[in-house]
Protein backbone atom coordinates (compact mmCIF):
# COMPACT_ATOMS: atom_id res chain seq x y z
CA UNK A 1 0.00 0.00 0.00
CA UNK A 2 1.80 3.62 -1.01
CA UNK A 3 1.47 5.67 1.79
CA UNK A 4 0.64 9.52 1.34
CA UNK A 5 0.87 12.78 3.05
CA UNK A 6 -1.85 15.51 2.58
CA UNK A 7 -1.41 17.03 -0.73
CA UNK A 8 0.51 20.49 0.15
CA UNK A 9 3.14 17.86 2.45
CA UNK A 10 4.17 15.50 -0.10
CA UNK A 11 7.72 16.91 -0.40
CA UNK A 12 7.82 15.77 3.07
CA UNK A 13 7.31 11.68 2.10
CA UNK A 14 11.03 10.47 2.50
CA UNK A 15 10.81 11.76 6.09
CA UNK A 16 7.60 10.39 6.82
CA UNK A 17 8.79 6.98 5.43
CA UNK A 18 11.32 7.34 8.52
CA UNK A 19 9.53 9.03 10.96
CA UNK A 20 5.73 8.73 10.74
CA UNK A 21 5.36 6.26 13.54
CA UNK A 22 2.30 5.90 15.44
CA UNK A 23 3.21 5.45 19.24
CA UNK A 24 5.60 7.05 21.75
CA UNK A 25 7.40 4.15 22.33
CA UNK A 26 8.18 2.91 18.25
CA UNK A 27 9.64 7.24 18.15
CA UNK A 28 11.27 6.45 21.20
CA UNK A 29 13.08 4.11 19.70
CA UNK A 30 13.49 5.30 16.37
CA UNK A 31 14.49 8.94 17.98
CA UNK A 32 17.27 6.14 20.08
CA UNK A 33 18.51 4.77 16.90
CA UNK A 34 19.18 7.44 14.77
CA UNK A 35 22.24 9.25 13.45
CA UNK A 36 22.60 12.46 14.84
CA UNK A 37 22.14 13.94 11.09
CA UNK A 38 18.74 12.46 11.14
CA UNK A 39 17.37 14.15 13.50
CA UNK A 40 19.03 17.89 12.48
CA UNK A 41 17.56 17.08 9.25
CA UNK A 42 14.08 16.49 10.41
CA UNK A 43 14.37 19.18 12.70
CA UNK A 44 15.32 21.75 10.39
CA UNK A 45 12.90 20.59 7.46
CA UNK A 46 10.09 20.84 9.98
CA UNK A 47 10.36 23.57 11.97
CA UNK A 48 9.68 26.44 9.18
CA UNK A 49 6.69 23.92 8.58
CA UNK A 50 5.13 23.46 11.58
CA UNK A 51 3.06 26.57 12.30
CA UNK A 52 1.17 25.82 8.89
CA UNK A 53 1.34 22.41 9.24
CA UNK A 54 -0.83 22.79 12.51
CA UNK A 55 -2.60 25.40 11.59
CA UNK A 56 -3.93 22.95 8.84
CA UNK A 57 -4.26 20.21 11.02
CA UNK A 58 -6.28 22.08 13.29
CA UNK A 59 -8.93 22.67 11.36
CA UNK A 60 -10.39 18.95 11.69
CA UNK A 61 -11.30 16.91 14.85
CA UNK A 62 -9.55 13.64 15.36
CA UNK A 63 -12.62 11.73 14.24
CA UNK A 64 -12.53 13.41 10.57
CA UNK A 65 -8.88 12.45 10.38
CA UNK A 66 -8.20 10.51 7.35
CA UNK A 67 -4.75 8.11 6.95
CA UNK A 68 -2.40 11.23 5.18
CA UNK A 69 -3.77 13.60 8.54
CA UNK A 70 -2.45 10.42 10.72
CA UNK A 71 0.59 9.94 8.96
CA UNK A 72 1.64 13.56 9.24
CA UNK A 73 0.53 14.25 12.52
CA UNK A 74 2.81 11.53 13.30
CA UNK A 75 5.60 13.19 11.51
CA UNK A 76 5.10 16.45 13.87
CA UNK A 77 5.11 13.95 16.82
CA UNK A 78 8.96 12.76 16.09
CA UNK A 79 9.56 16.40 14.92
CA UNK A 80 9.21 16.62 18.86
CA UNK A 81 11.84 14.11 19.65
CA UNK A 82 14.12 15.82 17.16
CA UNK A 83 13.82 19.09 18.70
CA UNK A 84 14.51 17.84 21.76
CA UNK A 85 17.94 16.41 20.86
CA UNK A 86 19.22 19.30 18.67
CA UNK A 87 18.03 21.91 21.04
CA UNK A 88 19.24 20.46 24.35
CA UNK A 89 21.74 17.98 23.83
CA UNK A 90 23.32 18.50 20.01
CA UNK A 91 23.82 14.60 20.05
CA UNK A 92 21.16 11.97 19.11
CA UNK A 93 20.68 10.66 22.91
CA UNK A 94 21.96 12.94 26.26
CA UNK A 95 25.58 13.13 27.62
CA UNK A 96 27.11 9.83 28.51
CA UNK A 97 26.59 9.07 32.51
CA UNK A 98 22.72 10.16 31.83
CA UNK A 99 20.25 7.09 33.04
CA UNK A 100 20.41 4.92 29.85
CA UNK A 101 17.75 5.00 27.67
CA UNK A 102 17.67 1.33 27.26
CA UNK A 103 16.46 0.79 31.36
CA UNK A 104 13.94 3.97 30.27
CA UNK A 105 11.01 2.13 29.39
CA UNK A 106 7.72 3.82 27.83
CA UNK A 107 4.02 2.46 28.99
CA UNK A 108 2.62 1.31 25.84
CA UNK A 109 -1.24 2.09 25.36
CA UNK A 110 -1.66 5.61 26.44
CA UNK A 111 -3.06 8.35 24.66
CA UNK A 112 -4.83 9.02 21.83
CA UNK B 1 10.92 33.22 49.77
CA UNK B 2 10.87 30.08 50.57
CA UNK B 3 12.58 30.81 54.34
CA UNK B 4 9.30 29.90 56.37
CA UNK B 5 7.54 26.69 56.95
CA UNK B 6 4.14 28.24 55.23
CA UNK B 7 2.01 26.08 56.94
CA UNK B 8 3.49 26.98 60.39
CA UNK B 9 5.09 30.09 59.88
CA UNK B 10 8.23 28.20 61.39
CA UNK B 11 11.63 29.23 60.07
CA UNK B 12 13.27 26.39 57.65
CA UNK B 13 15.61 24.12 58.86
CA UNK B 14 19.06 22.82 57.79
CA UNK B 15 20.43 20.13 59.11
CA UNK B 16 22.52 16.73 58.78
CA UNK B 17 21.08 13.33 58.15
CA UNK B 18 22.53 9.86 59.10
CA UNK B 19 23.30 7.57 55.99
CA UNK B 20 22.47 4.54 57.86
CA UNK B 21 18.45 4.02 57.01
CA UNK B 22 19.53 4.45 52.94
CA UNK B 23 22.06 1.27 53.25
CA UNK B 24 21.30 -0.73 55.90
CA UNK B 25 19.63 -3.83 55.01
CA UNK B 26 18.74 -4.51 58.32
CA UNK B 27 17.06 -0.86 58.21
CA UNK B 28 15.27 -1.56 55.21
CA UNK B 29 13.77 -5.23 56.81
CA UNK B 30 12.15 -2.97 59.32
CA UNK B 31 11.46 -0.33 57.30
CA UNK B 32 9.47 -3.39 55.29
CA UNK B 33 7.24 -3.98 58.14
CA UNK B 34 7.29 -0.79 60.05
CA UNK B 35 6.32 1.45 57.70
CA UNK B 36 4.87 -0.47 54.47
CA UNK B 37 3.20 -2.59 56.64
CA UNK B 38 1.15 0.03 58.28
CA UNK B 39 0.65 3.11 55.91
CA UNK B 40 -1.26 4.08 53.36
CA UNK B 41 -0.33 3.32 50.05
CA UNK B 42 -1.95 4.55 46.75
CA UNK B 43 -2.15 1.65 43.97
CA UNK B 44 -4.39 3.07 41.36
CA UNK B 45 -6.72 5.54 39.60
CA UNK B 46 -10.33 5.49 40.58
CA UNK B 47 -11.28 5.64 36.65
CA UNK B 48 -8.44 2.46 35.96
CA UNK B 49 -11.86 0.26 37.16
CA UNK B 50 -14.82 2.06 35.67
CA UNK B 51 -16.91 -0.93 35.29
CA UNK B 52 -18.13 -3.64 37.87
CA UNK B 53 -15.71 -6.65 37.67
CA UNK B 54 -12.80 -4.69 36.48
CA UNK B 55 -9.73 -5.71 38.01
CA UNK B 56 -6.42 -5.01 38.41
CA UNK B 57 -3.00 -6.97 39.77
CA UNK B 58 -0.68 -4.96 41.25
CA UNK B 59 2.85 -6.57 42.93
CA UNK B 60 3.84 -5.21 45.99
CA UNK B 61 7.15 -6.36 46.46
CA UNK B 62 8.04 -4.91 49.34
CA UNK B 63 5.48 -6.83 51.40
CA UNK B 64 6.01 -9.75 49.17
CA UNK B 65 2.60 -9.98 48.13
CA UNK B 66 0.16 -9.27 45.40
CA UNK B 67 -3.10 -6.85 45.44
CA UNK B 68 -6.29 -7.84 43.15
CA UNK B 69 -8.00 -4.55 43.31
CA UNK B 70 -11.72 -4.92 42.06
CA UNK B 71 -14.71 -3.08 41.58
CA UNK B 72 -17.82 -4.95 42.87
CA UNK B 73 -21.38 -5.20 41.31
CA UNK B 74 -22.45 -2.96 44.42
CA UNK B 75 -19.55 0.23 42.80
CA UNK B 76 -17.04 -0.43 45.80
CA UNK B 77 -13.59 -0.99 45.34
CA UNK B 78 -12.02 -3.81 47.08
CA UNK B 79 -8.52 -5.52 47.91
CA UNK B 80 -7.54 -8.20 48.43
CA UNK B 81 -4.12 -10.01 48.54
CA UNK B 82 -4.03 -12.30 45.23
CA UNK B 83 -4.13 -15.82 46.94
CA UNK B 84 -6.52 -18.82 46.67
CA UNK B 85 -7.87 -19.79 50.34
CA UNK B 86 -7.63 -23.59 49.56
CA UNK B 87 -4.01 -23.95 49.28
CA UNK B 88 -2.50 -20.76 48.65
CA UNK B 89 -1.91 -20.96 44.56
CA UNK B 90 -1.90 -17.51 43.20
CA UNK B 91 -5.75 -16.64 42.44
CA UNK B 92 -6.04 -13.49 39.33
CA UNK B 93 -3.23 -15.14 36.76
CA UNK B 94 -3.81 -12.11 34.06
CA UNK B 95 -2.53 -7.85 34.84
CA UNK B 96 -5.99 -6.59 34.23
CA UNK B 97 -9.54 -7.19 33.27
CA UNK B 98 -13.19 -7.70 33.60
CA UNK B 99 -14.30 -10.49 35.39
CA UNK B 100 -17.91 -11.66 37.25
CA UNK B 101 -15.49 -13.52 39.73
CA UNK B 102 -12.57 -15.84 39.80
CA UNK B 103 -11.71 -19.50 39.50
CA UNK B 104 -8.68 -20.54 40.94
CA UNK B 105 -7.26 -22.72 38.05
CA UNK B 106 -5.59 -25.68 40.92
CA UNK B 107 -8.80 -27.49 42.34
CA UNK B 108 -11.26 -24.88 40.87
CA UNK B 109 -12.45 -22.40 43.56
CA UNK B 110 -14.51 -19.55 42.62
CA UNK B 111 -14.72 -16.09 44.55
CA UNK B 112 -16.97 -13.83 43.58
CA UNK B 113 -16.17 -9.49 42.90
CA UNK B 114 -16.73 -8.89 46.46
CA UNK B 115 -14.15 -11.93 47.46
CA UNK B 116 -17.04 -14.32 48.69
CA UNK B 117 -16.24 -17.93 48.12
CA UNK B 118 -19.13 -19.05 45.55
CA UNK B 119 -18.14 -22.64 43.93
CA UNK B 120 -16.37 -25.57 46.13
CA UNK B 121 -16.10 -28.40 43.92
CA UNK B 122 -16.71 -31.71 45.72
CA UNK B 123 -17.87 -29.52 48.71
CA UNK B 124 -18.85 -32.53 50.94
CA UNK B 125 -15.37 -33.42 51.07
CA UNK B 126 -14.77 -30.47 53.36
CA UNK B 127 -16.61 -31.02 56.48
CA UNK B 128 -14.84 -28.65 58.44
CA UNK B 129 -15.38 -25.77 56.09
CA UNK B 130 -18.25 -23.49 56.32
CA UNK B 131 -17.88 -21.91 52.14
CA UNK B 132 -20.43 -19.11 53.57
CA UNK B 133 -17.80 -17.96 55.59
CA UNK B 134 -14.71 -17.85 53.62
CA UNK B 135 -13.63 -14.84 52.04
CA UNK B 136 -10.41 -13.50 50.58
CA UNK B 137 -8.07 -12.00 52.87
CA UNK B 138 -8.73 -8.13 52.49
CA UNK B 139 -6.71 -5.06 52.88
CA UNK B 140 -8.07 -2.05 53.92
CA UNK B 141 -9.02 0.29 51.36
CA UNK B 142 -10.11 4.03 50.53
CA UNK B 143 -10.47 6.46 48.01
CA UNK B 144 -9.42 10.04 48.11
CA UNK B 145 -9.76 12.10 45.28
CA UNK B 146 -10.49 9.12 43.10
CA UNK B 147 -6.69 7.82 44.24
CA UNK B 148 -7.37 4.14 45.66
CA UNK B 149 -5.02 3.71 48.82
CA UNK B 150 -4.91 0.50 50.60
CA UNK B 151 -3.54 -0.69 54.26
CA UNK B 152 -1.66 -3.99 54.80
CA UNK B 153 -2.09 -3.52 58.27
CA UNK B 154 -4.82 -6.09 59.51
CA UNK B 155 -5.86 -3.67 62.19
CA UNK B 156 -4.56 -0.38 60.34
CA UNK B 157 -4.25 1.99 63.11
CA UNK B 158 -4.89 5.57 61.33
CA UNK B 159 -8.51 5.46 58.69
CA UNK B 160 -6.72 7.27 55.61
CA UNK B 161 -8.44 10.16 56.31
CA UNK B 162 -6.55 10.81 59.42
CA UNK B 163 -3.25 9.19 57.93
CA UNK B 164 -3.76 12.29 55.27
CA UNK B 165 -4.19 14.64 57.97
CA UNK B 166 -4.16 18.25 56.57
CA UNK B 167 -3.64 16.88 53.15
CA UNK B 168 -7.51 16.28 52.92
CA UNK B 169 -8.89 19.03 51.57
CA UNK B 170 -6.03 20.69 49.93
CA UNK B 171 -7.14 19.31 46.68
CA UNK B 172 -10.28 19.93 46.92
CA UNK B 173 -11.96 20.81 43.01
CA UNK B 174 -8.92 19.85 41.17
CA UNK B 175 -9.98 18.64 38.34
CA UNK B 176 -8.74 15.01 38.77
CA UNK B 177 -11.17 12.79 36.82
CA UNK B 178 -11.17 15.58 33.63
CA UNK B 179 -7.82 14.55 33.08
CA UNK B 180 -6.43 11.16 31.48
CA UNK B 181 -3.15 9.38 31.94
CA UNK B 182 -1.02 10.79 28.88
CA UNK B 183 2.33 9.28 29.32
CA UNK B 184 3.94 6.26 31.91
CA UNK B 185 7.47 5.63 32.47
CA UNK B 186 9.08 3.25 34.28
CA UNK B 187 12.42 2.01 35.63
CA UNK B 188 14.37 -0.36 37.99
CA UNK B 189 16.75 1.75 39.36
CA UNK B 190 19.67 0.23 41.89
CA UNK B 191 19.13 2.60 44.58
CA UNK B 192 17.28 2.80 47.95
CA UNK B 193 13.73 3.94 46.97
CA UNK B 194 14.84 7.49 49.68
CA UNK B 195 17.35 8.27 47.68
CA UNK B 196 15.28 8.17 44.19
CA UNK B 197 12.40 10.19 46.51
CA UNK B 198 15.20 12.89 47.78
CA UNK B 199 16.31 13.53 44.32
CA UNK B 200 12.18 14.67 43.41
CA UNK B 201 11.52 16.70 46.32
CA UNK B 202 13.86 19.00 45.82
CA UNK B 203 14.79 21.92 43.52
CA UNK B 204 18.28 22.81 44.96
CA UNK B 205 19.79 20.57 42.06
CA UNK B 206 17.89 21.92 39.25
CA UNK B 207 20.57 24.87 38.26
CA UNK B 208 23.56 22.15 38.05
CA UNK B 209 21.64 18.69 36.92
CA UNK B 210 19.25 20.01 34.82
CA UNK B 211 21.73 22.87 32.95
CA UNK B 212 20.40 21.65 29.70
CA UNK B 213 16.99 21.37 30.37
CA UNK B 214 14.66 22.76 32.67
CA UNK B 215 17.30 25.01 34.60
CA UNK B 216 16.19 28.30 32.50
CA UNK B 217 12.57 27.53 33.43
CA UNK B 218 12.51 27.18 36.96
CA UNK B 219 15.59 29.25 37.89
CA UNK B 220 17.01 32.57 36.37
CA UNK B 221 18.60 35.97 37.35
CA UNK B 222 15.86 36.42 40.15
CA UNK B 223 16.24 33.31 41.88
CA UNK B 224 19.61 31.87 40.50
CA UNK B 225 19.43 28.69 42.93
CA UNK B 226 16.55 27.74 42.33
CA UNK B 227 14.66 28.47 45.88
CA UNK B 228 10.99 27.03 46.65
CA UNK B 229 8.20 29.66 45.91
CA UNK B 230 6.99 27.68 49.10
CA UNK B 231 6.89 25.18 51.41
CA UNK B 232 4.47 23.86 54.00
CA UNK B 233 4.74 20.63 56.75
CA UNK B 234 1.36 18.94 56.89
CA UNK B 235 1.80 16.25 59.70
CA UNK B 236 3.87 13.41 57.48
CA UNK B 237 3.93 14.62 54.22
CA UNK B 238 4.68 17.63 52.81
CA UNK B 239 4.41 20.15 49.85
CA UNK B 240 6.28 22.51 48.07
CA UNK B 241 5.53 24.73 45.23
CA UNK B 242 8.48 25.24 42.44
CA UNK B 243 9.44 28.55 41.31
CA UNK B 244 8.77 29.84 37.88
CA UNK B 245 11.42 31.95 35.78
CA UNK B 246 8.74 34.31 34.06
CA UNK B 247 11.89 35.44 31.57
CA UNK B 248 12.55 32.28 30.20
CA UNK B 249 13.06 32.54 26.89
CA UNK B 250 11.56 29.64 24.89
CA UNK B 251 13.32 27.56 22.40
CA UNK B 252 12.05 27.38 19.14
CA UNK B 253 9.98 24.26 19.60
CA UNK B 254 8.95 25.10 23.60
CA UNK B 255 7.74 28.16 21.81
CA UNK B 256 5.64 26.21 19.16
CA UNK B 257 4.26 24.00 22.64
CA UNK B 258 3.43 27.24 24.38
CA UNK B 259 1.47 28.69 21.50
CA UNK B 260 -0.87 25.78 20.48
CA UNK B 261 -1.30 23.81 23.87
CA UNK B 262 -4.80 24.32 24.71
CA UNK B 263 -3.72 25.11 28.30
CA UNK B 264 -0.43 25.79 30.04
CA UNK B 265 2.15 22.94 29.70
CA UNK B 266 5.33 21.81 31.70
CA UNK B 267 7.05 24.19 31.71
CA UNK B 268 4.86 26.91 31.08
CA UNK B 269 4.59 29.10 34.07
CA UNK B 270 0.81 28.39 35.29
CA UNK B 271 -1.17 31.14 36.44
CA UNK B 272 -2.96 30.81 39.42
CA UNK B 273 -6.58 31.15 39.93
CA UNK B 274 -8.86 31.86 42.76
CA UNK B 275 -10.54 28.50 41.64
CA UNK B 276 -7.63 26.51 42.18
CA UNK B 277 -7.70 23.39 44.70
CA UNK B 278 -6.87 25.60 48.15
CA UNK B 279 -3.42 23.30 48.72
CA UNK B 280 -2.00 23.93 45.29
CA UNK B 281 0.33 26.83 45.07
CA UNK B 282 -1.39 27.88 48.22
CA UNK B 283 0.59 31.44 47.87
CA UNK B 284 -1.05 32.10 44.62
CA UNK B 285 2.61 33.13 43.18
CA UNK B 286 3.02 34.18 39.93
CA UNK B 287 5.82 32.50 39.06
CA UNK B 288 5.34 29.26 40.01
CA UNK B 289 5.39 25.95 37.41
CA UNK B 290 3.98 23.16 39.80
CA UNK B 291 3.74 21.84 43.22
CA UNK B 292 5.74 18.70 44.57
CA UNK B 293 3.91 16.96 47.45
CA UNK B 294 5.24 14.02 49.21
CA UNK B 295 2.09 11.49 50.38
CA UNK B 296 4.10 9.93 53.13
CA UNK B 297 5.92 6.89 52.37
CA UNK B 298 6.36 6.69 48.82
CA UNK B 299 3.63 8.97 46.95
CA UNK B 300 4.20 11.94 44.76
CA UNK B 301 1.48 13.93 43.76
CA UNK B 302 2.35 17.16 41.94
CA UNK B 303 -0.46 18.99 40.27
CA UNK B 304 -0.05 21.89 38.16
CA UNK B 305 -2.82 24.50 37.45
CA UNK B 306 -3.95 22.17 34.03
CA UNK B 307 -1.99 18.68 34.78
CA UNK B 308 -0.46 16.54 37.31
CA UNK B 309 1.97 14.22 37.70
CA UNK B 310 2.78 11.01 40.00
CA UNK B 311 5.85 9.11 41.46
CA UNK B 312 5.57 6.03 42.95
CA UNK B 313 8.94 4.73 44.82
CA UNK B 314 8.23 1.08 45.13
CA UNK B 315 11.16 -0.62 46.72
CA UNK B 316 12.11 -3.97 45.42
CA UNK B 317 15.35 -4.51 48.07
CA UNK B 318 17.46 -2.24 49.85
CA UNK B 319 19.16 -1.28 46.60
CA UNK B 320 16.32 -1.69 44.15
CA UNK B 321 13.63 0.70 43.38
CA UNK B 322 11.27 0.48 41.24
CA UNK B 323 10.39 4.16 39.95
CA UNK B 324 6.86 5.40 37.95
CA UNK B 325 6.00 8.27 36.58
CA UNK B 326 2.89 8.96 34.92
CA UNK B 327 1.69 12.00 33.66
CA UNK B 328 -1.99 13.05 33.38
CA UNK B 329 -3.28 15.71 31.18
CA UNK B 330 -7.07 17.14 29.71
CA UNK B 331 -7.62 15.30 26.31
CA UNK B 332 -6.06 17.45 23.63
CA UNK B 333 -8.34 18.85 21.60
CA UNK B 334 -6.57 19.27 18.06
CA UNK B 335 -3.44 18.36 16.58
CA UNK B 336 -1.51 21.68 18.22
CA UNK B 337 -2.41 20.44 21.81
CA UNK B 338 -1.75 16.87 20.81
CA UNK B 339 2.01 18.32 19.36
CA UNK B 340 2.05 20.31 22.77
CA UNK B 341 1.58 17.80 25.32
CA UNK B 342 3.95 15.10 23.39
CA UNK B 343 6.69 18.20 24.01
CA UNK B 344 5.90 18.09 27.55
CA UNK B 345 6.34 14.13 27.62
CA UNK B 346 9.91 13.60 25.34
CA UNK B 347 11.08 16.96 27.44
CA UNK B 348 9.98 15.11 30.83
CA UNK B 349 11.36 11.85 29.71
CA UNK B 350 15.05 14.03 29.57
CA UNK B 351 14.41 15.62 33.00
CA UNK B 352 13.82 12.25 34.44
CA UNK B 353 16.55 10.64 32.83
CA UNK B 354 19.12 13.30 34.36
CA UNK B 355 17.15 13.13 37.72
CA UNK B 356 17.60 9.32 37.81
CA UNK B 357 21.14 9.69 36.80
CA UNK B 358 22.90 10.28 40.16
CA UNK B 359 21.04 8.02 42.39
CA UNK B 360 23.00 4.96 41.49
CA UNK B 361 25.96 6.36 41.96
CA UNK B 362 25.08 8.12 45.22
CA UNK B 363 24.46 4.24 46.54
CA UNK B 364 27.36 3.28 45.67
CA UNK B 365 29.43 5.86 47.28
CA UNK B 366 27.13 5.95 50.30
CA UNK B 367 28.00 2.19 50.37
CA UNK B 368 31.57 2.57 50.96
CA UNK B 369 31.12 3.28 54.45
CA UNK B 370 33.10 6.70 53.87
CA UNK B 371 30.27 9.11 54.98
CA UNK B 372 27.70 8.83 58.12
CA UNK B 373 25.56 11.94 57.36
CA UNK B 374 24.69 13.97 54.84
CA UNK B 375 24.35 17.58 54.89
CA UNK B 376 20.81 19.29 54.03
CA UNK B 377 20.34 22.98 53.50
CA UNK B 378 17.06 24.91 54.18
CA UNK B 379 15.93 24.43 51.15
CA UNK B 380 16.02 20.41 51.60
CA UNK B 381 14.07 20.66 54.33
CA UNK B 382 11.51 18.58 53.24
CA UNK B 383 14.29 15.33 52.72
CA UNK B 384 15.09 16.18 56.58
CA UNK B 385 11.33 15.76 56.93
CA UNK B 386 11.02 12.51 55.63
CA UNK B 387 13.52 11.19 57.29
CA UNK B 388 12.20 12.15 60.69
CA UNK B 389 8.97 10.78 60.15
CA UNK B 390 10.10 7.36 59.07
CA UNK B 391 12.37 7.55 62.13
CA UNK B 392 8.89 7.91 64.14
CA UNK B 393 7.67 4.69 62.00
CA UNK B 394 10.82 2.81 62.89
CA UNK B 395 10.54 3.72 66.50
CA UNK B 396 7.09 2.10 66.29
CA UNK B 397 5.38 5.41 67.28
CA UNK B 398 1.60 4.25 67.85
S1 LIG C 1 -5.24 -23.80 45.52
FE1 LIG C 1 -6.88 -22.73 44.66
S2 LIG C 1 -8.38 -24.25 44.36
FE2 LIG C 1 -6.72 -25.32 45.26
FE1 LIG D 1 15.06 17.13 38.93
Amino acid sequence: MIQRLPSAYVDLEPLAAEWSLPTEPQRAQRHQMARYAELELLYSTLLPRMPALLDDLNQKTFDTYDDADRRLLWLALSFVEAAVAVERFQCSDMPPGAFEAERFHIGEKVGV
Amino acid sequence: MGNVDFATGAPLRSGTVPVRPYIDADYYEAERKRVFGRCWLNLAREEELPAPGDYLVKDLEVLETQVLLVRGDDQQIRAFHNVCLHRGNRLARDRCGNARGFMCNFHGWVYDTKGQLRELPDEDQFPHLDPEKIALKSLACHIWNGFVFVNADPEPQTSLAQFLGEMNGAFDGFPFADMQLTAFYHAEVNANWKLVGDALQEAYHAPILHRQTVADAVAGPDNPHCHLASMRLHGDHHGLSVHGNLHHQPTPIEQIAFDYSASPIYPAPAAPSDSQAPGVNPRRESAWIFDINVLFPNFHLDPSGTWYGTYHLWPLAVDRTRWEFRIYMNPPKNAGDMVAQEYTKVFGRFVQREDLSTVEATHEMLRSGALTELHLSAQEMPLLHSLEVLESYMQGRP
